[in-house]
Protein backbone atom coordinates (compact mmCIF):
# COMPACT_ATOMS: atom_id res chain seq x y z
CA UNK A 1 0.00 0.00 0.00
CA UNK A 2 1.72 3.14 -0.94
CA UNK A 3 2.24 5.29 2.51
CA UNK A 4 1.94 9.12 2.20
CA UNK A 5 3.89 8.77 5.56
CA UNK A 6 6.82 8.73 3.36
CA UNK A 7 6.66 12.29 1.28
CA UNK A 8 5.66 14.20 4.66
CA UNK A 9 8.22 16.95 4.84
CA UNK A 10 8.69 20.27 6.05
CA UNK A 11 7.10 22.93 4.66
CA UNK A 12 8.46 25.17 1.78
CA UNK A 13 10.17 27.14 1.33
CA UNK A 14 13.10 25.75 1.66
CA UNK A 15 16.30 27.93 2.38
CA UNK A 16 20.02 26.10 1.83
CA UNK A 17 22.65 27.21 4.04
CA UNK A 18 25.18 26.85 1.49
CA UNK A 19 27.06 24.26 3.34
CA UNK A 20 27.79 20.85 2.72
CA UNK A 21 27.67 17.27 4.69
CA UNK A 22 31.30 17.34 3.72
CA UNK A 23 31.45 20.53 4.69
CA UNK A 24 30.27 20.58 7.93
CA UNK A 25 32.45 17.16 8.72
CA UNK A 26 35.43 18.84 8.20
CA UNK A 27 34.31 21.83 10.37
CA UNK A 28 34.11 19.35 12.76
CA UNK A 29 36.56 17.31 12.86
CA UNK A 30 38.77 20.60 12.41
CA UNK A 31 37.03 21.75 15.98
CA UNK A 32 37.70 18.15 17.31
CA UNK A 33 41.57 18.95 16.70
CA UNK A 34 41.26 21.95 19.40
CA UNK A 35 41.02 19.11 22.11
CA UNK A 36 42.73 16.28 20.37
CA UNK A 37 46.13 17.80 19.79
CA UNK A 38 46.48 18.69 23.36
CA UNK A 39 45.66 15.01 24.48
CA UNK A 40 48.27 13.90 21.64
CA UNK A 41 50.70 16.17 23.06
CA UNK A 42 50.17 14.45 26.92
CA UNK A 43 49.96 10.96 25.92
CA UNK A 44 52.21 11.31 23.06
CA UNK A 45 52.55 8.39 20.42
CA UNK A 46 50.09 5.84 21.75
CA UNK A 47 47.18 8.49 21.22
CA UNK A 48 48.34 9.75 17.87
CA UNK A 49 48.20 5.92 16.84
CA UNK A 50 44.91 5.56 18.01
CA UNK A 51 43.50 8.65 16.96
CA UNK A 52 44.92 7.72 13.43
CA UNK A 53 43.93 3.97 13.12
CA UNK A 54 40.12 4.99 14.27
CA UNK A 55 39.90 7.38 11.26
CA UNK A 56 41.67 5.38 8.78
CA UNK A 57 39.69 2.12 9.92
CA UNK A 58 36.07 3.88 10.15
CA UNK A 59 37.18 5.22 6.44
CA UNK A 60 37.43 1.83 5.25
CA UNK A 61 34.16 0.05 7.14
CA UNK A 62 32.59 2.26 5.36
CA UNK A 63 33.68 1.75 1.80
CA UNK A 64 33.26 -2.20 2.43
CA UNK A 65 29.65 -1.40 4.04
CA UNK A 66 29.14 0.56 0.49
CA UNK A 67 30.53 -2.07 -1.51
CA UNK A 68 28.55 -5.16 0.20
CA UNK A 69 25.58 -3.15 0.16
CA UNK A 70 25.98 -1.85 -3.11
CA UNK A 71 25.45 1.40 -2.23
CA UNK A 72 26.81 4.84 -3.90
CA UNK A 73 30.60 5.26 -2.41
CA UNK A 74 29.96 7.82 0.87
CA UNK A 75 33.15 8.24 2.44
CA UNK A 76 33.87 11.26 0.51
CA UNK A 77 31.16 13.05 2.87
CA UNK A 78 33.19 12.80 5.41
CA UNK A 79 30.93 11.37 7.93
CA UNK A 80 32.72 7.96 8.62
CA UNK A 81 36.25 10.11 9.49
CA UNK A 82 34.51 12.44 11.97
CA UNK A 83 32.74 8.77 13.62
CA UNK A 84 36.06 8.06 13.73
CA UNK A 85 37.50 10.80 15.33
CA UNK A 86 34.82 11.51 17.47
CA UNK A 87 35.22 7.33 18.79
CA UNK A 88 38.99 8.05 19.57
CA UNK A 89 38.53 11.11 21.42
CA UNK A 90 36.66 8.85 24.07
CA UNK A 91 39.48 6.33 23.96
CA UNK A 92 42.37 5.95 26.45
CA UNK A 93 45.48 6.34 24.79
CA UNK A 94 46.64 2.69 25.76
CA UNK A 95 43.93 1.30 23.56
CA UNK A 96 45.08 -1.63 21.35
CA UNK A 97 44.53 -1.26 17.75
CA UNK A 98 42.38 -4.06 17.60
CA UNK A 99 39.66 -2.62 20.12
CA UNK A 100 40.43 0.81 18.10
CA UNK A 101 39.41 -1.05 14.57
CA UNK A 102 36.46 -3.67 16.40
CA UNK A 103 34.58 -0.04 17.52
CA UNK A 104 34.57 1.70 14.58
CA UNK A 105 33.36 -1.38 13.01
CA UNK A 106 30.58 -1.27 15.83
CA UNK A 107 30.26 2.36 15.23
CA UNK A 108 30.21 2.59 11.17
CA UNK A 109 28.19 -0.74 10.08
CA UNK A 110 26.47 -1.29 13.38
CA UNK A 111 26.02 2.48 14.68
CA UNK A 112 25.46 3.33 11.09
CA UNK A 113 25.52 1.42 7.82
CA UNK A 114 22.29 -1.22 8.68
CA UNK A 115 20.46 1.32 9.62
CA UNK A 116 20.77 3.05 5.91
CA UNK A 117 23.79 5.61 6.25
CA UNK A 118 24.33 8.86 7.22
CA UNK A 119 20.69 10.41 8.87
CA UNK A 120 19.02 7.32 9.16
CA UNK A 121 21.33 5.88 12.65
CA UNK A 122 19.04 6.10 15.62
CA UNK A 123 21.80 6.54 17.70
CA UNK A 124 24.93 8.33 18.01
CA UNK A 125 27.19 5.58 16.23
CA UNK A 126 30.53 6.84 18.22
CA UNK A 127 28.51 6.46 21.07
CA UNK A 128 27.20 3.15 20.15
CA UNK A 129 30.48 1.76 19.19
CA UNK A 130 32.29 3.14 22.78
CA UNK A 131 29.62 0.98 24.75
CA UNK A 132 29.37 -1.84 23.05
CA UNK A 133 33.35 -1.71 23.33
CA UNK A 134 33.53 -0.98 27.50
CA UNK A 135 31.12 -3.39 27.85
CA UNK A 136 33.40 -6.00 26.21
CA UNK A 137 36.47 -5.24 27.46
CA UNK A 138 35.60 -3.18 30.86
CA UNK A 139 39.22 -3.45 31.37
CA UNK A 140 41.02 -1.38 28.95
CA UNK A 141 38.71 1.19 29.25
CA UNK A 142 39.60 1.93 33.15
CA UNK A 143 41.46 4.92 32.93
CA UNK A 144 43.13 4.32 36.24
CA UNK A 145 44.33 0.87 35.10
CA UNK A 146 45.48 1.70 31.58
CA UNK A 147 47.42 4.91 32.27
CA UNK A 148 49.68 3.37 35.46
CA UNK A 149 53.08 4.04 33.56
CA UNK A 150 52.14 7.44 32.61
CA UNK A 151 53.96 10.20 35.01
CA UNK A 152 51.90 13.82 35.13
CA UNK A 153 51.86 16.79 37.32
CA UNK A 154 48.70 16.68 38.38
CA UNK A 155 46.68 13.70 40.73
CA UNK A 156 46.67 11.35 37.96
CA UNK A 157 42.91 9.32 39.51
CA UNK A 158 40.15 9.16 37.38
CA UNK A 159 37.71 12.31 38.89
CA UNK A 160 35.14 10.45 38.92
CA UNK A 161 36.18 7.36 40.09
CA UNK A 162 37.49 9.15 43.36
CA UNK A 163 34.29 10.93 43.72
CA UNK A 164 31.78 7.84 43.53
CA UNK A 165 34.14 5.85 45.57
CA UNK A 166 35.23 8.50 48.42
CA UNK A 167 32.55 11.09 47.85
CA UNK A 168 33.02 14.98 47.59
CA UNK A 169 36.22 15.51 50.09
CA UNK A 170 38.11 12.99 47.52
CA UNK A 171 38.05 15.29 44.50
CA UNK A 172 38.25 18.72 46.66
CA UNK A 173 41.93 18.85 45.14
CA UNK A 174 40.64 18.89 41.49
CA UNK A 175 40.39 23.42 40.50
CA UNK A 176 38.02 24.01 37.90
CA UNK A 177 40.64 25.88 36.05
CA UNK A 178 43.12 22.91 36.83
CA UNK A 179 39.89 20.83 34.95
CA UNK A 180 39.81 22.95 32.52
CA UNK A 181 43.17 23.06 31.52
CA UNK A 182 43.25 19.29 31.27
CA UNK A 183 44.76 18.29 34.17
CA UNK A 184 43.04 14.89 34.58
CA UNK A 185 43.08 11.49 32.96
CA UNK A 186 40.53 10.55 30.91
CA UNK A 187 39.88 9.68 27.14
CA UNK A 188 42.32 11.18 24.25
CA UNK A 189 40.36 14.15 23.32
CA UNK A 190 37.70 14.29 26.43
CA UNK A 191 39.87 15.98 28.74
CA UNK A 192 41.16 19.28 27.63
CA UNK A 193 38.11 21.31 28.23
CA UNK A 194 39.36 24.70 26.70
CA UNK A 195 39.56 23.16 23.68
CA UNK A 196 36.36 21.28 23.67
CA UNK A 197 34.60 24.47 24.62
CA UNK A 198 36.28 27.12 22.12
CA UNK A 199 35.66 23.74 19.62
CA UNK A 200 31.78 23.68 20.61
CA UNK A 201 31.28 27.50 20.67
CA UNK A 202 32.71 27.78 17.18
CA UNK A 203 30.47 24.56 15.34
CA UNK A 204 27.42 26.87 17.34
CA UNK A 205 28.12 30.38 15.71
CA UNK A 206 29.08 28.11 12.47
CA UNK A 207 25.48 26.57 13.01
CA UNK A 208 26.71 23.09 12.68
CA UNK A 209 25.25 21.60 15.87
CA UNK A 210 22.28 23.47 17.66
CA UNK A 211 23.37 25.68 21.05
CA UNK A 212 19.73 24.76 22.86
CA UNK A 213 20.93 20.98 22.64
CA UNK A 214 24.59 21.95 24.28
CA UNK A 215 23.55 24.91 26.27
CA UNK A 216 20.82 22.15 27.47
CA UNK A 217 22.71 19.58 28.67
CA UNK A 218 25.09 21.39 30.36
CA UNK A 219 22.00 23.11 32.01
CA UNK A 220 21.29 19.95 33.12
CA UNK A 221 24.46 18.71 35.07
CA UNK A 222 24.39 21.92 36.38
CA UNK A 223 21.05 21.93 37.93
CA UNK A 224 21.11 18.23 38.57
CA UNK A 225 24.78 18.09 40.28
CA UNK A 226 23.61 21.18 42.26
CA UNK A 227 20.72 19.63 43.44
CA UNK A 228 22.37 16.35 44.47
CA UNK A 229 25.32 18.57 46.26
CA UNK A 230 22.71 20.67 47.77
CA UNK A 231 21.10 17.44 49.32
CA UNK A 232 24.35 15.70 50.86
CA UNK A 233 27.24 18.13 49.98
CA UNK A 234 29.67 15.67 51.61
CA UNK A 235 28.51 12.83 49.46
CA UNK A 236 28.06 14.23 46.16
CA UNK A 237 30.27 16.30 44.54
CA UNK A 238 29.38 19.99 43.39
CA UNK A 239 28.29 21.62 39.51
CA UNK A 240 31.53 22.55 38.81
CA UNK A 241 33.07 19.18 39.21
CA UNK A 242 30.59 16.92 37.00
CA UNK A 243 30.45 20.11 34.10
CA UNK A 244 34.22 19.32 33.25
CA UNK A 245 35.17 15.99 34.31
CA UNK A 246 34.41 12.78 32.43
CA UNK A 247 32.77 12.94 29.16
CA UNK A 248 30.25 15.76 30.06
CA UNK A 249 32.09 17.93 27.45
CA UNK A 250 32.48 16.06 24.66
CA UNK A 251 29.05 14.76 25.37
CA UNK A 252 27.36 18.41 25.15
CA UNK A 253 29.48 19.25 22.47
CA UNK A 254 30.13 16.12 19.99
CA UNK A 255 27.72 13.46 21.30
CA UNK A 256 24.08 14.54 21.96
CA UNK A 257 24.05 17.13 19.23
CA UNK A 258 24.41 14.26 16.18
CA UNK A 259 22.28 15.16 14.05
CA UNK A 260 20.45 12.54 12.76
CA UNK A 261 19.67 11.23 16.58
CA UNK A 262 18.51 14.59 18.11
CA UNK A 263 15.39 16.55 17.55
CA UNK A 264 15.11 19.26 15.30
CA UNK A 265 12.33 21.31 17.16
CA UNK A 266 13.12 24.32 19.79
CA UNK A 267 11.27 22.72 22.82
CA UNK A 268 12.19 19.09 22.03
CA UNK A 269 15.47 20.34 21.95
CA UNK A 270 15.44 21.84 25.43
CA UNK A 271 14.36 18.65 27.23
CA UNK A 272 16.35 16.21 25.27
CA UNK A 273 19.44 18.37 26.28
CA UNK A 274 18.36 18.49 30.08
CA UNK A 275 16.92 15.19 30.40
CA UNK A 276 20.67 14.25 29.16
CA UNK A 277 22.38 16.42 31.58
CA UNK A 278 20.10 15.14 34.29
CA UNK A 279 20.32 11.26 33.41
CA UNK A 280 24.13 11.53 33.70
CA UNK A 281 24.26 13.19 37.12
CA UNK A 282 21.70 10.53 38.22
CA UNK A 283 23.80 7.70 36.69
CA UNK A 284 27.27 9.15 38.32
CA UNK A 285 25.82 9.54 41.22
CA UNK A 286 23.57 6.70 42.07
CA UNK A 287 24.16 4.31 39.58
CA UNK A 288 26.73 1.75 39.13
CA UNK A 289 28.69 3.22 36.17
CA UNK A 290 31.49 5.33 36.88
CA UNK A 291 30.35 8.21 33.79
CA UNK A 292 26.55 8.00 32.87
CA UNK A 293 27.45 10.61 29.91
CA UNK A 294 27.20 7.71 27.32
CA UNK A 295 24.26 5.79 28.27
CA UNK A 296 22.28 9.19 28.94
CA UNK A 297 22.89 9.87 25.78
CA UNK A 298 21.64 6.54 24.32
CA UNK A 299 18.26 6.75 26.07
CA UNK A 300 17.77 10.58 24.99
CA UNK A 301 18.34 9.20 21.41
CA UNK A 302 15.95 6.94 22.28
CA UNK A 303 13.32 9.30 23.38
CA UNK A 304 13.99 11.74 20.60
CA UNK A 305 11.49 10.75 18.25
CA UNK A 306 8.97 11.30 21.00
CA UNK A 307 10.14 14.74 21.94
CA UNK A 308 10.52 16.02 18.55
CA UNK A 309 6.81 15.08 17.82
CA UNK A 310 6.47 18.76 20.35
CA UNK A 311 6.14 20.99 17.49
CA UNK A 312 4.00 23.92 16.35
CA UNK A 313 0.38 22.87 14.24
CA UNK A 314 0.85 22.44 10.80
CA UNK A 315 -1.09 25.42 9.30
CA UNK A 316 -3.60 24.30 6.92
CA UNK A 317 -3.23 20.36 8.19
CA UNK A 318 -6.67 18.38 7.89
CA UNK A 319 -8.14 20.93 6.04
CA UNK B 1 34.65 20.96 -3.83
CA UNK B 2 32.70 18.41 -6.38
CA UNK B 3 32.22 14.78 -4.92
CA UNK B 4 34.57 13.60 -6.47
CA UNK B 5 37.33 15.41 -5.19
CA UNK B 6 36.18 15.43 -1.55
CA UNK B 7 36.32 10.95 -2.04
CA UNK B 8 39.95 11.57 -3.39
CA UNK B 9 40.68 13.85 -0.02
CA UNK B 10 39.07 11.20 1.66
CA UNK B 11 40.99 8.63 -0.08
CA UNK B 12 44.35 10.45 0.69
CA UNK B 13 43.69 11.04 4.57
CA UNK B 14 42.76 7.52 5.25
CA UNK B 15 45.63 5.87 3.61
CA UNK B 16 47.97 9.21 5.31
CA UNK B 17 46.18 8.08 8.86
CA UNK B 18 46.57 4.51 7.98
CA UNK B 19 50.47 4.74 7.32
CA UNK B 20 50.73 6.89 10.79
CA UNK B 21 49.03 4.78 12.78
CA UNK B 22 50.70 1.55 11.84
CA UNK B 23 54.03 3.13 12.36
CA UNK B 24 52.35 4.69 15.66
CA UNK B 25 51.54 0.87 16.57
CA UNK B 26 54.44 -0.55 15.93
CA UNK B 27 57.52 1.54 16.36
CA UNK B 28 58.39 0.38 19.95
CA UNK B 29 57.28 3.27 22.61
CA UNK B 30 58.98 4.70 25.73
CA UNK B 31 60.18 2.10 27.60
CA UNK B 32 58.09 2.00 31.00
CA UNK B 33 60.20 3.35 33.82
CA UNK B 34 62.36 0.83 35.65
CA UNK B 35 60.09 2.18 38.62
CA UNK B 36 56.77 1.76 38.87
CA UNK B 37 55.00 4.67 38.86
CA UNK B 38 51.24 3.77 40.17
CA UNK B 39 50.45 0.19 40.48
CA UNK B 40 46.83 -1.40 40.22
CA UNK B 41 45.98 -4.13 43.52
CA UNK B 42 43.05 -5.92 41.90
CA UNK B 43 41.26 -7.36 45.12
CA UNK B 44 37.70 -9.15 45.85
CA UNK B 45 37.42 -6.03 48.26
CA UNK B 46 37.93 -3.32 45.23
CA UNK B 47 40.68 -2.50 43.31
CA UNK B 48 43.37 -0.52 45.11
CA UNK B 49 45.49 2.20 43.16
CA UNK B 50 49.12 2.69 45.22
CA UNK B 51 50.90 5.46 44.07
CA UNK B 52 54.71 3.87 43.92
CA UNK B 53 56.33 7.20 42.76
CA UNK B 54 54.83 9.12 45.84
CA UNK B 55 56.04 6.55 48.39
CA UNK B 56 58.77 5.91 46.87
CA UNK B 57 60.06 9.74 45.58
CA UNK B 58 57.88 12.20 47.68
CA UNK B 59 57.45 9.91 51.25
CA UNK B 60 61.33 8.79 50.38
CA UNK B 61 60.74 5.25 51.16
CA UNK B 62 63.41 2.83 50.70
CA UNK B 63 62.43 -0.29 48.46
CA UNK B 64 63.14 -2.35 51.81
CA UNK B 65 60.62 -0.62 53.41
CA UNK B 66 58.53 -2.87 51.89
CA UNK B 67 59.94 -5.34 49.51
CA UNK B 68 61.52 -6.57 52.74
CA UNK B 69 63.05 -9.92 51.82
CA UNK B 70 65.40 -7.68 48.59
CA UNK B 71 68.86 -7.65 49.53
CA UNK B 72 69.88 -4.15 50.52
CA UNK B 73 71.61 -2.59 47.60
CA UNK B 74 71.05 -5.24 45.41
CA UNK B 75 70.29 -4.68 41.58
CA UNK B 76 67.90 -7.23 41.42
CA UNK B 77 64.01 -6.30 41.00
CA UNK B 78 61.93 -6.69 43.86
CA UNK B 79 59.99 -10.23 43.58
CA UNK B 80 55.97 -10.79 43.12
CA UNK B 81 54.83 -10.87 46.79
CA UNK B 82 52.61 -13.77 45.99
CA UNK B 83 55.90 -15.86 45.43
CA UNK B 84 55.58 -16.12 49.62
CA UNK B 85 52.62 -14.40 50.21
CA UNK B 86 50.17 -17.19 48.91
CA UNK B 87 46.10 -15.84 47.96
CA UNK B 88 45.53 -18.39 50.70
CA UNK B 89 49.35 -18.84 52.37
CA UNK B 90 48.45 -20.13 56.64
CA UNK B 91 50.52 -17.62 58.89
CA UNK B 92 51.53 -20.38 61.22
CA UNK B 93 52.47 -19.30 64.74
CA UNK B 94 56.38 -19.43 65.84
CA UNK B 95 55.45 -21.52 68.71
CA UNK B 96 53.09 -24.61 69.64
CA UNK B 97 51.58 -27.01 66.54
CA UNK B 98 53.67 -26.92 63.61
CA UNK B 99 55.47 -24.13 64.85
CA UNK B 100 59.24 -23.63 64.27
CA UNK B 101 60.37 -22.96 67.26
CA UNK B 102 62.14 -25.55 68.83
CA UNK B 103 62.24 -26.37 72.57
CA UNK B 104 65.01 -28.92 73.03
CA UNK B 105 67.43 -27.00 71.14
CA UNK B 106 66.90 -23.51 73.07
CA UNK B 107 67.26 -25.45 76.38
CA UNK B 108 69.66 -28.03 75.96
CA UNK B 109 71.86 -27.18 72.82
CA UNK B 110 72.00 -23.02 73.62
CA UNK B 111 71.79 -23.64 77.51
CA UNK B 112 69.08 -21.05 78.07
CA UNK B 113 67.38 -21.71 81.82
CA UNK B 114 63.44 -22.47 82.03
CA UNK B 115 63.67 -18.69 83.95
CA UNK B 116 65.48 -17.08 81.00
CA UNK B 117 61.89 -17.68 79.24
CA UNK B 118 59.08 -18.61 81.97
CA UNK B 119 60.48 -15.75 83.84
CA UNK B 120 57.44 -16.11 86.31
CA UNK B 121 58.85 -19.67 86.91
CA UNK B 122 60.27 -21.35 90.29
CA UNK B 123 62.73 -23.83 88.90
CA UNK B 124 62.58 -25.69 92.02
CA UNK B 125 59.37 -26.36 93.08
CA UNK B 126 58.77 -29.08 90.42
CA UNK B 127 55.53 -27.95 89.30
CA UNK B 128 55.33 -27.10 85.79
CA UNK B 129 56.30 -23.64 84.02
CA UNK B 130 53.28 -22.05 83.93
CA UNK B 131 51.97 -21.03 80.55
CA UNK B 132 52.47 -17.40 78.68
CA UNK B 133 48.48 -17.22 77.98
CA UNK B 134 48.24 -17.49 81.63
CA UNK B 135 49.37 -13.36 82.16
CA UNK B 136 49.95 -12.28 78.40
CA UNK B 137 46.47 -12.58 76.76
CA UNK B 138 45.91 -13.11 73.51
CA UNK B 139 44.59 -9.88 71.54
CA UNK B 140 44.80 -8.49 74.90
CA UNK B 141 45.32 -4.61 74.56
CA UNK B 142 46.46 -3.43 78.17
CA UNK B 143 49.23 -1.07 79.22
CA UNK B 144 50.15 -2.91 82.41
CA UNK B 145 50.54 -6.76 80.52
CA UNK B 146 51.89 -7.06 77.18
CA UNK B 147 49.25 -9.27 74.67
CA UNK B 148 50.69 -12.57 74.00
CA UNK B 149 51.87 -11.76 70.70
CA UNK B 150 54.30 -8.86 71.81
CA UNK B 151 55.67 -10.75 74.49
CA UNK B 152 56.87 -13.50 72.27
CA UNK B 153 57.94 -11.14 69.86
CA UNK B 154 59.71 -9.02 72.32
CA UNK B 155 61.01 -12.05 74.42
CA UNK B 156 62.49 -13.73 71.20
CA UNK B 157 63.00 -11.22 69.28
CA UNK B 158 65.02 -9.35 72.39
CA UNK B 159 67.11 -12.52 72.75
CA UNK B 160 68.05 -12.94 69.16
CA UNK B 161 69.57 -9.45 68.46
CA UNK B 162 71.33 -9.62 71.74
CA UNK B 163 73.01 -12.75 70.91
CA UNK B 164 73.11 -11.93 66.93
CA UNK B 165 71.79 -14.94 65.74
CA UNK B 166 68.94 -15.38 63.15
CA UNK B 167 66.15 -14.69 62.55
CA UNK B 168 66.51 -11.14 63.80
CA UNK B 169 64.20 -8.58 63.82
CA UNK B 170 62.76 -8.16 60.13
CA UNK B 171 63.07 -12.05 59.33
CA UNK B 172 59.40 -13.02 59.84
CA UNK B 173 59.76 -15.99 57.56
CA UNK B 174 62.42 -17.25 59.86
CA UNK B 175 60.32 -18.12 62.80
CA UNK B 176 56.67 -18.17 60.86
CA UNK B 177 55.34 -19.36 57.63
CA UNK B 178 54.68 -16.53 55.17
CA UNK B 179 51.25 -14.99 55.94
CA UNK B 180 48.46 -14.28 53.30
CA UNK B 181 48.78 -12.02 50.76
CA UNK B 182 45.87 -10.00 51.89
CA UNK B 183 46.95 -9.88 55.51
CA UNK B 184 50.63 -8.94 54.00
CA UNK B 185 49.42 -6.34 52.66
CA UNK B 186 47.07 -4.65 55.06
CA UNK B 187 49.39 -5.44 57.80
CA UNK B 188 52.21 -3.23 55.63
CA UNK B 189 50.20 -0.51 54.51
CA UNK B 190 48.41 0.22 57.73
CA UNK B 191 50.90 -0.35 60.10
CA UNK B 192 53.09 2.39 58.08
CA UNK B 193 50.61 4.67 57.91
CA UNK B 194 49.29 4.29 61.61
CA UNK B 195 53.45 5.14 62.37
CA UNK B 196 53.76 8.34 60.20
CA UNK B 197 49.85 9.49 60.81
CA UNK B 198 49.21 9.84 57.66
CA UNK B 199 47.40 8.25 54.92
CA UNK B 200 44.03 5.85 54.58
CA UNK B 201 44.45 4.05 58.21
CA UNK B 202 42.39 2.33 60.99
CA UNK B 203 41.68 -1.14 59.94
CA UNK B 204 38.56 -2.71 58.88
CA UNK B 205 36.14 0.30 59.10
CA UNK B 206 37.69 2.13 56.82
CA UNK B 207 38.06 -0.53 53.91
CA UNK B 208 36.82 2.53 51.61
CA UNK B 209 39.25 4.73 52.02
CA UNK B 210 41.87 2.37 50.32
CA UNK B 211 39.18 -0.15 48.49
CA UNK B 212 37.32 1.68 45.14
CA UNK B 213 38.82 1.84 42.39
Amino acid sequence: MFSTLKLTVSHAPFWHIGSSTSSKSRNILLASLLAVVPGCYQYGQAAVGVVTIAIASAIIWELLINFISRRPISVGDGNAALVGMIFAMMLPATTPWWAVVTGTFFAVVIGKGIFGGIGANPFNPAVLAMTIVMLSWSHLFDFNAALLNYQFDFNAVYPLVLSKAFGAPAVESFAVMDLLKGKQIGGIGSTFGIGLILGGVYLMLRGYIRWEISVSFLAGIFAAALGFNFLNPELYAGPGFHLFTGYTLIGAFFLATEDSSSPVNFIPMLIYGLLGGALTILIRNIGTHIDGVLYAILIINLVNPIVDKIRPKAIGKGV
Amino acid sequence: MSLKNERKLIYVVAIICLVVGVFCYSSPTAAPPESPVRLMFKTVGGNVLFDHQTHSATYGLGCLDCHHDQEAGSAKLPGDCTACHGIDSKHVPAMGENGKFNHEVHGQDLGLACSDCHHEYDEGSGAEPQLCSDCHEPGGDDDAMLNRQDAFHKQCIGCHEESGITPGKKDCAGCHEPRKRADAFHGQCISCHEDVGAGPAGGDADCKKCHGF
